[in-house]
């Protein structure tokens, strides 16, 4: 059964199969952070406007982090270096911030707040596991 | 959210996840068994949408947000049918373990639904 998987495989595209399992989780993730912070704005935007933002656009990235990941090719690739990489910038430095300043209430918090804790910390373990996938793709 | 069916589909996504990720790791590409865990979640998920539109028209109401509710609700129906559509197209073990993830993925979302629902943050 395998096989019909392997023979569609080109050079490009990624044959990692375990990469698979990181895309699809990248993909239920920026749906999910995309439905959840779209609607906040739309409904919230007063209570929190700075982290409702910082979670959309995180949302954004995350389905364009999607993409790249599952393209692959030279140019797909760097796009998915460049935001993962800003995934991991974001969450790191959203993460610093909210730890000296702490929101009181969790419903007005971003994705990245303390270092995406209130999402089991899969903000913060994505890029990292991504960014050593394309880098092992890469050496390769 | 009714209190009892809610535990009833988070335990069964729950078990759909892990026996998918099991028959994943063994190396077994989606068959029957596994695609059809997926379908019960989807339908779980199906009798939740049910049970809470039934809900809402007597009059009860999320304690949080009865909107985002639904939005959870609507974005998790969504899951299932992404991973199978996947494990289709791609026959191979790893789609196996998609299928997995995807089931852990809606049980998350249902514990998130339950805390809009019941206000009530753990």
């Amino acid at each position: 059964m395998a096989s019909i998987g392997n023979a569609k495989r080109t050079e490009n595209r990624p044959s990692m199969g375990a990469a698979r399992v990181l895309i699809a989780i990248y993909a239920i993730f920026a749906l999910a952070a995309t439905v959840r912070s779209g609607y906040q704005l739309l409904t919230a935007f007063n209570k929190s406007p700075v982290n409702y933002s910082l979670s959309l656009v995180s949302g954004l990235v995350y389905i364009l982090a999607t993409i790249a990941l599952a393209k692959g090719g030279a140019i797909w690739n760097s796009i998915a270096l460049a935001t993962l990489r800003f995934e991991l910038a974001g969450v790191l430095l959203v993460g610093l911030y909210s730890v000296f300043v702490p929101v009181a209430n969790v419903k007005l918090t971003s994705v990245w707040s303390d270092f995406g804790m209130y999402y089991g910390f899969v903000p913060l373990a994505l890029p990292v596991i991504g960014l050593i996938w394309l880098g092992k793709r890469g050496r390769r | 959210m009714i209190d009892i069916y809610y535990q009833v589909a988070l335990y069964l996504n729950l078990a759909a996840g892990l026996f998918c990720l099991l028959l994943g790791f063994m190396g077994r590409a989606p068959s029957g068994w596994s695609v059809l865990s997926l379908g019960l979640s989807e339908l779980s998920l199906l009798v939740q949408l049910v049970l809470s539109i039934a809900l809402v028209l007597q009059g009860a109401q999320a304690k949080q947000d009865t909107v985002e509710y639904f939005a959870y609700l609507i974005t998790a129906l969504l899951v299932p049918v992404g991973a199978v559509l996947w494990a289709l197209l791609e026959r191979s073990k790893w789609s196996t373990v998609v299928l997995g993830v995807a089931a852990l993925a809606v049980a998350v979302m249902l514990v998130r639904m339950h805390q809009i629902w019941t206000g009530i943050y753990v």
